[in-house]
């Protein structure tokens, strides 16, 4: 039998199409399969008796709704800020894998770490002029690692290094002793910096003066050793 | 004539009052009161509906509590282009399938068991015996054929050839057209005959 003309059967009886009289007579296997499909549809009109009584009871549901809250927290915030994270995540590696040589995600990592460097040691930023620098010769010592700047900064010379560079200046002298001196104490400092472990140990000790209760003369007791410690009034 | 005019808006304020929808908007508003009137009116096809799709008593309960429960939840998201029980009901059938792909193989086999079990003490609703049990044998196969179908066959046979609802209405609860609605109960009568035939003896085409 055609799928069609089961369909139809299927149709005549459940009451949805009517019979014509243009329509062919029932062979034996459509009359038996009509039949059937009557049956079907009249036991299952039946069925929608042959439910058992319930025990839902108001009480029952408002415990429910009270134990189960009122509105169930909703995550479909969390849901779609999520997507496109991932997303340009995906396309971020993918990038990187057709492009080796670009290195973008390594490249956002470094200058995230430079940034981080520059946070970190900001007495390399204000490293001295390059004249002064060449005014301290050899005897500066060598400061922390120069950190890598972007090729599009340029740092401006200080005041001091523009007036030592000009010899025939009245004040190039003194500007000239001053930027050797401030070299020497950042050379220090970046030093001190640089390698905290193997720093020479303080040489300031701090002291209490403390009266003494047998004798009552002034004692000097050693309370820590420090270092920057600013000596005088 | 102005008395009768007064009555007729009072009668039809009266009907809108107790419309699904005018309570729904009242559960809203904080009514509880509202909302077991709406439980009240409608339990018994929810409950009815649900023992059909799971064939379970306790399992039916369960789910048209729930039911209740998840549409006082989500009562602000209710919106009138579709009928209250509409709406309910696709709760119920929500939850039926998420139910029946759970415990589709236990539900089986208990209500085989339980069907075999009870076979013996069912009274039938004529004086002939032969036809009773004829009567049982066809009742029985229907119930197991029906729990065979997968889960979108059986729901639109129950709605349509049970619970006989239009067909629009089913399209609403399946979110599909009018057309597809009726292609579905189509394939699931179609099943479901496929399924019963064998189980009453009778030769597959």
């Amino acid at each position: 039998m055609k799928r069609r003309d089961e369909n139809h059967l299927i149709k005549l009886a459940f009451g949805e199409a009517e019979w014509s009289p243009a329509d062919e007579p029932l062979d034996r296997e459509s009359a038996l399969k009509l039949d059937l499909y009557r049956q079907m549809r009249q036991d299952l009109l039946d069925a929608r008796d042959a439910v058992p009584p319930d025990q839902l009871s108001p009480e029952r549901l408002r415990e429910s709704i009270l134990r189960s809250g009122l509105k169930k927290e909703r995550r479909t915030l969390w849901t779609w800020a999520l997507a496109p994270s991932l997303a340009l995540l995906v396309a971020l590696i993918a990038l990187n894998r057709e492009h080796p040589e670009a290195n973008v995600v390594a490249s956002s990592f470094e200058a995230a770490d430079e940034a981080f460097q520059s946070v970190a040691a900001p007495a390399a930023e204000t490293a001295p002029a390059p004249a002064a620098n060449s005014l301290a010769g050899p005897t500066a010592p060598k400061a922390a690692p120069k950190p890598k700047s972007s090729p599009t900064k340029r740092v401006r010379p200080s005041p001091k290094a523009l007036l030592a560079s000009r010899a025939d200046h009245p004040l190039a002298p003194a500007a000239a002793m001053a930027g050797v001196m401030e070299t020497s104490r950042s050379a220090m400092d970046s030093a001190a910096l640089a390698a905290p472990e193997t720093a020479s140990p303080p040489t300031v000790v701090l002291i209490e003066n403390t009266a003494d209760q047998a004798t009552g003369m002034n004692i000097a007791t050693e309370v820590r050793p420090a270092a920057n410690v600013v000596i005088g009034s | 004539m102005i008395g009768a005019r007064t009555l007729e808006g009072l009668a039809r304020t009266a009907h809108d009052s107790d419309s699904d929808e005018a309570l729904v908007l009242r559960a809203r508003d904080g009514e509880y009161s509202a909302f077991e009137t709406l439980f009240h009116r409608h339990r018994a096809l929810v409950y009815r509906f649900a023992y059909q799709m799971v064939q379970r008593r306790d399992d039916a309960e369960d789910i048209a509590q729930e039911a209740f429960v998840r549409a006082y939840q989500n009562l602000g998201r209710y919106r009138d282009e579709a009928k209250f029980t509409t709406w309910l009901l696709r709760i119920v059938t929500n939850l039926c399938t998420d139910r029946t792909r759970m415990h589709q193989r236990r539900t089986g086999l208990e209500t085989r068991e339980a069907a075999g079990g009870l076979t013996w003490m069912t009274v039938g609703e004529t004086d002939d015996p032969v036809q009773n049990l004829e009567q049982d044998q066809r009742r029985a196969a229907l119930k197991a054929a029906l729990n065979a179908l997968p889960a979108h066959h059986r729901t639109a046979v129950v709605l349509r050839d049970i619970e006989e609802r239009e067909y629009d209405e089913i399209a609403a609860i399946f979110g599909c057209s009018i057309g597809g609605a009726k292609l579905r109960v189509l394939r699931g009568r179609r099943a479901l005959r496929d399924r019963i035939a064998p189980l009453l003896g009778e030769a597959q085409p």
